[in-house]
């Protein structure tokens, strides 16, 4: 019988090429039709632990992982040990016996298939290449499936289109060799599955999405430093950075980089720069900066666990009130949560616009688990994407106004803006309480004033902020309240409450500053019985809702243990 | 050509009467002049500290930032539209105290930016704090029994993180120090225009009286500007000669001239950015 779901782990020391192997087979899968959902799990050092990376491929999207094995592919002998438990009956390992050695203190699980496979030796002494190991314990996985290889080598000519036809002949040949020894136990492991149509599916981690968003909203600067679990958002963008005409810099440190994104800013170029916690808090003066003198730019926190150096390469969300209140005095920032890659999207092209229409500093957080978790996802729309530069002044405008004011006071707080370089438009930005002109002034009457001024635009920013979102059945028995990547864990125990004859649903949460809050306790006064769902200690999430409706929920499951929230974690620690 | 007026602003200036700034501010204003700048096309950056207030005084486009942040704002600034002339105006505090680290890294970068360093020795605005400049043995509120450590060495740390533009001015000598900052401008690449400013309320020691007696110009002993070594050594003269003038001139390439980002020369400012077509993007990950 065909398979409609399969499940898999990669595990080995850091330094195998885990992630390489995991997107090669992503990548085939995806082609083939099926939905690939895979995170990464590693320690923070380069070579050696134990890493692994789980790929979860269906026919139906999903957004987290499962705990179920039903391939492993071990590359040693500690991937076996501390993952055998999760694999199922009827599930394969794939090993080489050579470098995992196990002996007599293994033992076998019942119901689960050992496949030793010489994968090293093969690719030494059969392929001639080395490093093709990889690719032979990939293609058994294709034969094991039933699925052809012929994806698997287009993936890979595409790859190494670079690296010249005999790098590609060495990992056709090796992928030709583990398909054949994949296709043998087929009818052992027989759960194949079905090839598909490919559907145009894009496999991608939510801060690729992101980068994708920046550079369709125009960003053309980049002020960078690298912090693990940000840093692919540098990377992407210096990739990119030829073709599409993009100053990306890696600062000296991060407080450089939120200053550099403000000079962009200043002088009309949209700026970005991604860090996690502890680079975020060397942000935090330049974020009040821009604030003050109403600079646009666009700040994303991925969230690692904290506090200090915590578990750099692992996942949390307890930076809700870090982000929120970065910075002294009233807080003057958008703040927005997207819960999957679409949203990364989304949001991310939104906070450009956002960021210029209000000129006003904008906060994209999202954590770990979504930046470098890889999702399939349909290709992005973008045909009805605006830019939207908000007010900016021209020359020609400039001539037409006796008495600039760069901070004129207006209805909505927003005042038209001239960019250095333009005549007529001079002033200076001054990070002083200042007058319309943006002169230093002290006076009582003209700090209320421009207090007002900055807090109107938070007032006017929330008709665009994106709105709390109702997924799924809207009459349920409870309702999972949550943000961030955990949205996917939630939608997943929906379903398995179903067994429990339970009816369930999610609220998310997408905007936290400022915060919607007559949707959302409208919403709240609606749910028989919310319970919220996060990664963190204190429910940050709830405390900001009480804080802003005057709510309390109650009902909690919190997981902080740097593992990512899975659907079955969520119903096992459920009272019902 | 602009003239004084055109750089005036409505503001009146609250510096100290006798302030060293208000040369600074002087020759600053003259050589915008001199060198036939827009004002429009001028970005001066600064930091926090007394003499940070001087772009509420000059009227060009100015940003006033955080305390020894003022050259990643003109990072980022010229590398968004080159076409601007960026100023930086430090102080000592500012920017061989709390943002030193962005000196060495913007002299090294060779960014095209003129970095004009009001170097009074002293903390003006907190009031009388001694500096990173300050010799040892000064005196302050913070340091009672005076400093313990060693004076940070600007020119030498110029010439030693590659800035291609190292000079030293006196704003006592507002005409020197014009044509300096000129210079300085003129310049293709990161230039250090460290600035002698005697502060009148705090620093009793580093007077103008003090450097009137002991500066001497480069110029005038024929020191050859494009000699590293002995750019290094004139830097470390203290005592009773103190040289000021260009010590060190090299043309090298700047940033924004190898960023892959720029090659065609083109602002980002004036990139139409209306409508980007990311469809490649998108389909390498398919």
């Amino acid at each position: 019988m065909k398979k409609k779901s399969l499940s898999f782990l990669i595990g080995g020391p850091a330094g195998s090429g885990i992630e390489k192997s995991g997107q090669l087979l992503a990548t085939t899968f995806v082609r083939g039709g099926y939905f690939v959902f895979s995170n990464i799990e590693h320690f923070s050092l380069i070579r050696g632990g134990n890493n692994f990376l789980r790929l979860r491929i269906d026919e139906l999207p999903h957004e987290v992982h499962l705990e179920e094995i039903d391939v492993m592919i071990a590359l040693d002998r500690r991937t076996i040990d501390e993952h055998i438990h999760e694999v199922v009956n009827g599930g394969v390992v794939i090993y080489d016996n050579e470098v995992v050695k196990l002996d007599d203190t293994f033992k076998a699980k019942n119901g689960v298939l050992m496949l030793n496979v010489p994968f090293r030796k093969l690719a030494t002494v059969d392929v001639g290449s080395a490093i093709t190991e990889n690719v032979i314990s990939l293609s058994i996985v294709l034969g094991l499936t039933g699925f052809d290889v012929v994806g698997l080598k287009q993936v890979l000519s595409k790859i190494f289109s670079s690296k010249g036809a005999e790098v590609i002949r060495a990992n056709e040949k090796a992928a030709d060799i583990g398909y054949e020894i994949g296709k043998k136990s087929e009818k052992e492991f027989n759960v194949g599955l079905e090839k598909k149509k490919g559907n145009g599916n894009m496999f991608l981690c939510g801060n690729d999405a992101l980068c994708v968003a920046a550079i369709k909203a125009g960003c053309k600067f980049v002020g960078e430093y690298p912090m693990t679990p940000s840093s692919s958002v540098l990377h992407f963008m210096a990739k990119w950075a030829d073709k599409y005409g993009i100053v990306v810099k890696h600062t000296e440190d991060e407080i450089a980089a939120v200053n550099s994104l403000i000079g962009a800013g200043f002088v009309g170029v949209r700026a970005i720069a991604a860090t996690a916690g502890g680079g975020f808090a060397l942000m935090t003066e330049g974020i009040g900066l821009a604030a003050m003198n109403e600079v646009p730019i666009v700040v994303v926190n991925v969230m690692r666990p904290g506090p200090a150096t915590g578990l750099p390469t692992r996942t949390e969300a307890a930076d809700l009130r870090q982000v929120i209140h970065a910075g002294q005095g009233d807080p003057i920032k958008l703040v927005i949560l997207p819960g999957d890659p679409q949203e990364c999207f989304d949001m991310g092209f939104l906070a450009f616009n956002l960021a210029e229409k209000y000129q006003i500093p904008v906060i994209v957080c999202y954590d770990k688990y979504l930046g470098e978790g890889y999702y399939t996802v349909p290709a992005f729309e973008t045909d009805g994407l605006k830019v939207d530069r908000g007010k900016v002044l021209s020359e020609k405008e400039l001539a037409k106004i006796s008495d600039y004011k760069r901070y004129l006071l207006t209805e909505d707080g927003i005042s038209p803006r001239s960019l250095p370089g333009m005549r007529g438009g001079i002033h200076r930005a001054t990070s002083d309480e200042h007058n319309e002109y943006g002169e230093i002034f002290e006076a009582a009457e003209n700090r209320r004033l421009m207090v007002d001024k900055r807090m109107k635009k938070m007032e006017a920013a929330l008709s665009d902020m994106p709105k709390p979102l109702l997924i799924g059945d809207k009459n349920a028995d409870i309702t999972f309240v949550t943000w961030c990547s955990c949205k996917g864990a939630c939608m997943e125990a929906c379903e398995l409450m179903k067994n429990k004859k339970v009816k369930a649903n999610v609220f998310q949460i997408r905007s936290a500053y400022p915060f919607h809050k007559k949707e959302v306790a409208e919403m709240l006064k609606n749910i028989k019985r919310p319970i919220l769902v996060e990664q963190n200690h204190d429910a940050q999430m709830g405390g900001l809702i009480t804080e802003q409706t005057g709510i309390i929920i109650s009902e909690k499951v919190l997981r902080y243990d740097g593992r990512p929230m899975t659907a079955k974690f969520i119903v096992d620690n459920l009272k019902i | 050509m602009p003239t004084l007026k055109d750089l005036e602003t409505n503001d009146r200036s609250n510096w100290c009467p006798g302030c060293g700034n208000f040369g600074i501010q002087a020759a600053l204003k003259q050589a915008i002049i001199n060198l036939n700048l827009d004002p429009w096309n001028v970005m001066i950056s600064t930091g926090i500290g007394c003499g940070s207030k001087i772009n509420q005084w000059v009227n060009t486009y100015g940003f006033a930032g955080l305390h020894g942040r003022s050259l990643p704002v003109a990072m980022g600034a010229k590398l968004s539209n080159h076409e601007l002339t960026v100023i930086d105006v430090s102080g000592d505090g500012d920017g061989y105290g709390i943002g030193i680290g962005h000196f060495i890294h913007n002299a090294r970068r060779n960014l095209n930016v003129t970095y004009i360093t009001q170097d009074n020795q002293t903390y003006g605005l907190t009031l009388g704090q001694v500096s990173p400049t300050s010799e040892k043995g000064m005196k302050g509120p913070s340091t009672p029994n005076g400093v313990i450590e060693n004076p940070v060495n600007p020119i030498r740390l110029a010439l030693s993180s590659d800035a291609t533009f190292v000079a030293r001015g006196f704003s006592g000598d507002i005409a020197h120090l014009t044509k300096l900052i000129e210079d300085g401008i003129k310049h293709r690449g990161f230039a250090l225009i460290d600035v002698f400013q005697p502060c009148v309320t705090f620093n009793k020691v580093n007077t103008y009286q003090f450097f009137r007696d002991k500066v001497y110009k480069l110029e005038d002993v024929g020191h050859d500007t494009s000699d590293i070594v002995k750019a290094f050594d004139r830097a470390g003269e203290w005592g009773s000669k103190i040289p000021i003038g260009v010590f060190y001139k090299v043309d090298k390439s700047v940033y924004e001239d190898s960023d892959v980002g720029l090659k065609d020369g083109i602002p980002r400012a004036k990139v139409d950015i209306s409508n980007i077509d990311v469809a490649e993007v998108i389909s390498s990950f398919m």
